[in-house]
């Protein structure tokens, strides 16, 4: 019984696993690949049918596609739209693919210019368009946040898939985690931070290390953004620092849909 | 109170969340997305609710969800809960089989007060997904008739297709020892029957209001319209009956998500009457 | 029971023993902050310093506590988890006290919780009374809750060179036995705790403007105060309040599944009624959505609600919740403006 019972509990049973990559560093690959002491059981649960990072064969069937990355050439709408296709679920990893992060720095300027500054006079070998979030071109069912992803997030949302769970990503802020965690509040440290309206999840863990939250995770479900502001404003900032403080990973929706609010995550 | 000196006295009890385990012996599909499940404890005993409770059923793995239970405990040991998909628990236990085993923790909370509607009319009103802790009421009512005096019951709901407990209503019409009336928000021209609100259903009811115990169950904004309704009748509000719906976690009045204002709806409800919740501004009557 | 007394040297000397052989928490400092933690030597513990970043209760009711473990083999098997490792915890407030005396009132009395009970049954508790507030933020005076006469196995009073012993279960009896050197208290040395009491009194400053009686009725007649409209267009609605409060004692309940999917655990971790998501059932809809009424839930839970289905104070004045603010929402201003305010009486409309 207890053998049929785990099998009719799954939704999707040893699916096969793509795994894609747009415009990213390949970090949240490389998470992936991290989970050393978990891929023996992991690839009992799954099966890799393509994952360029990790493996030589190749193959156009699958069922749960994973893309890590932001859309910054017009060929990457069509690659995803075939994934779309292809894939039964679509899930995506890491901050470049939602809410755009690095690759997003780039909007808002002038995009030749800056094709000009990184290629310089062969630029136009890489036609490349304003950075946006894999959800705006296609429908994306589930996304894993971070940068990089965490790797007990990702086996965390894996089994929970597997078992047809909602991913068990929390829409709470990172401050939650952070003082369970007892760390001294950056605030207090003479930092200012982004944890009171950024996704939590991620256990606090750059300000539990010295550091402070820059809102990779993109927003919480429920930011009070008009008080942060008042809060950041307080503690010495402008209106200008602050939006150079969303801008590093939440930089897309702060020049989109008439500016930053609470864009929940697919 | 006090502390830790009385503690060397207590016996270490074992733990509230640990479910027993049921066994899922029948499962029906009612409509589209509603599935009513009958379940066995595997010790073969009965639930031991009364009509209105709640249990806490859980798929390991998944993980748990309050559920109203839909039978009546006149009808033997297996009981019967009815299940929209919504959730991870409600959307697994779908995937499961019969002969799969699945944990229940309770009963929990309060029932309908059956015992102050002997010898009283009953007058039920059922908005929706209310009729799923109603029906263990309606069945629990007929099973024991002749306690009981007039017996009505409004039932509305979206559109015909979302009529839950098709088969039992219609055995429940051909009785002419209960008055059962259905409406629907929205229909296609075949409905022969009433299309509004539930209220519509009151037009030509004798109420009276010295015998009558109305019992509500439906969304907050059922309840504002009926409430009122029955407030006109004439009916005080002490023996205006109603569930809620809240979040439950744990069932035992500690895990504060069911928590209106300073009221436990898991411990305390989730049935009260009309008197205990209209100062309760969350209770969003 | 006779209490006792204890000179300082040592009470060191038996922290350093004990420490040695057995588990023992006790507030240490970080820079700003102090935190209960393991620890190895006497010489680790905080001097002075504010109440504990995170309340004593996480040993009895830990952020993340593993209730059963579950296994699918040869059908389901479950089995309800206890932790009954033994601990002391050394350096705990009045403040604290009184709320791990409410936390018993609600786990053991009330709901006769058996993972907390386990806990509690395994937890030492030494007190240490307060003889002048802590900061600005504290206002256990206005609460009531800097005598303490409960929830402690042992209570010690700074008298200068000893300390002053109170046993408060057999315990705390037991515990002593592993001091060397310690004598029975004397009139003399009770007059010396008297008049410290006394003097502690003026030290502390009253701080609430509104007899503590007074404060459940001042909240529930402030239920349509435009005050909590400020208050809710602040909050960041980040936890941090609740958190850190030592009677805060809500919880999610979840399942975690062992990559095999055929084992796996509940558990429940701490959760926040200032969280959006709390009060959500199950097909979304959220019955306390406004910032606004979920503090005000907080604050009638603390003024109010715990008083009227425990008979005890659900806020213990120990200023946690202030002090981690970082829009600075502080109870006692809120309780203060709320008797300053003439009460907004209009009917409103309950922002939805």
């Amino acid at each position: 019984m207890s053998e049929a019972m785990i099998e009719a509990l799954q939704t999707l049973k040893r699916p096969r696993v793509a795994v894609f990559e747009l415009a990213s560093c390949a970090g949240c690959q490389l998470q992936i690949l991290n989970c050393e002491d978990e891929l023996v059981d992991l690839l009992q649960l799954i099966e890799l049918a393509y994952f360029k990072e990790a493996m030589t064969e190749t193959s156009d069937v699958y069922d749960l596609a994973l893309i890590e990355g932001a859309v910054t050439r017009e060929a990457d709408e069509d690659k995803l739209r075939t994934i779309r296709e292809r894939a039964k679920l679509v899930g995506t990893l890491g901050a470049c693919a939602f809410p755009v992060g690095i690759p997003g720095l780039k909007n808002g300027h002038d995009l030749e210019e800056v094709a000009r500054q990184v290629y310089g006079e062969h630029a136009s070998y890489f036609p490349s368009v304003e950075a946006k979030p894999v959800d705006s071109v296609i429908k994306v069912d589930l996304h894993i946040p971070g940068c990089p992803i965490h790797k007990d997030e990702f086996l965390r949302v894996v089994t929970g898939v597997l078992l047809g769970r909602k991913p068990p990503i929390p829409g709470y802020p990172v401050c939650v985690e952070c003082r369970l965690k007892e760390n001294i509040c950056a605030f207090d440290r003479g930092l200012i931070c982004l944890g009171p309206v950024t996704r939590g999840g991620c256990g606090a863990i750059c300000p539990s290390y010295g550091s402070r939250c820059f809102g990779c995770r993109g927003l919480a479900d429920d930011p009070n953004l008009a008080s942060v502001e008042n809060l950041l404003e307080d503690h010495g900032r402008t209106r200008e620092d602050i939006l150079a403080e969303y801008a590093l990973y939440n930089g897309y929706y702060a020049l989109h849909d008439g500016g930053l609010k609470a864009k929940v995550a697919p | 109170m006090s502390g830790a000196p009385t503690l060397m006295h207590r016996r270490l009890k074992p733990s509230p969340f640990l479910p027993d385990l049921a066994e899922i012996v029948r499962k029906d599909h009612l409509t589209s997305t509603e599935t009513l499940y009958q379940l066995r404890l595997a010790d073969g005993s009965e639930l031991g609710h009364t009509p209105g409770q709640f249990v806490e059923l859980s798929v390991f793995g998944v993980g748990e969800a309050p559920l109203s239970i839909s039978s009546s405990p006149t009808r033997g040991e297996a009981f019967e809960v009815c299940i929209r998909r919504v959730g991870d628990v409600t959307g697994s236990l779908e995937r499961l089989g019969l002969g799969a085993q699945i944990g229940v923790r309770g009963p929990f909370g309060r029932g309908f007060p059956l015992d102050e509607m002997r010898g009283q009319d009953v007058l039920i009103i059922a908005g929706g997904l209310g009729i799923v802790p109603l029906r263990s009421l309606i069945v629990n009512l007929l099973d024991e008739r002749g306690d009981f005096g007039d017996i009505t019951v409004l039932y509305g709901t979206k559109d015909p297709s979302f009529l839950l407990f098709k088969d039992e209503i219609t055995r429940w019409e051909a009785r002419d020892d209960v008055d059962l009336r259905i409406t629907v928000d929205l229909a296609e021209p075949s409905w022969k029957g009433s299309v509004g609100p539930v209220t519509t259903l009151f037009r030509r009811l004798t109420i009276d209001p010295k015998r009558t115990v109305p019992v509500m169950v439906g969304p907050p904004v059922m309840f504002k319209h009926v409430v009122k309704q029955v407030l006109a009748c004439g009916i005080p509000e002490d023996r205006i009956i109603l569930s809620l719906e809240r979040r439950m976690k744990c069932g035992i009045g500690e895990c504060g998500h069911c928590q209106i204002n300073g009221v436990y709806v898991c411990q305390d409800g989730p049935v009260f009457t009309y008197a205990e919740l209209k100062r309760l501004e969350e209770a969003m009557l | 029971m006779i209490d006792r007394v204890i000179q300082k040297a040592h009470l060191t000397e038996f922290l350093d023993h004990l420490a040695g052989e057995r588990v023992v928490a006790a507030p240490v400092a970080d820079g700003p902050l102090t935190r209960f933690r393991r620890i190895h030597s006497a010489a680790e513990i905080a001097a002075h310093y504010l109440p504990t970043a995170l309340p004593p209760s996480k040993y009895l009711l830990p952020t993340k506590e593993v209730l059963l473990r579950y296994r699918y083999d040869h059908g389901v098997s479950a089995e309800a988890q206890f932790d009954t490792q033994e601990m002391i915890a050394f350096g705990v407030r009045p403040c604290d006290l009184h709320a791990l005396a409410l936390l018993d009132a609600i786990f053991i009395d009330d709901k006769h919780d058996g993972h907390y009970m386990a806990r509690r049954q395994h937890v030492v508790l030494v007190g240490i009374e307060c003889l002048s507030p802590c900061d600005d933020h504290c206002f256990c005076e206005s609460m009531e809750t800097l005598e303490v006469h409960t929830a402690y196995d042992l209570l010690l009073t700074d008298l200068g060179e000893a300390y002053y012993v109170r046993i408060g279960s057999a315990a705390g009896k037991e515990l002593l036995k592993g001091v060397d050197s310690m004598r029975e208290a004397v009139y003399e040395d009770r007059t010396r705790l008297r008049k410290a009491h006394e003097a502690r009194y003026a030290a502390f400053t009253p701080r609430l403007e509104t007899d503590l009686s007074q404060l459940p009725d001042l909240l529930a007649d402030s239920s349509d105060s435009l005050l909590w409209d400020v208050l809710g267009e602040k909050c960041l609605s980040c936890g941090a309040c609740t958190n850190v409060c030592p009677t805060c004692y809500c919880f999610d309940v979840k399942d975690e599944v062992d990559l095999g999917l055929s084992s796996g655990e509940r558990y429940r971790a701490w959760d926040s009624c200032q969280l959006e998501e709390f009060a959500m059932v199950g097909t979304g809809e959220s019955f306390r959505q406004p910032r606004n009424m979920r503090v005000k839930h907080r604050f009638n839970r603390k003024g109010r609600y715990i008083l009227e289905r425990y008979g005890m104070q659900g806020c213990v004045g120990c200023g946690r919740c202030a002090r981690n603010c970082l829009v600075g929402i502080d109870p006692v201003e809120v309780f203060n403006q709320l008797k300053g305010q003439p009460v907004e009486r209009q009917e409103r409309q309950v922002m939805r």
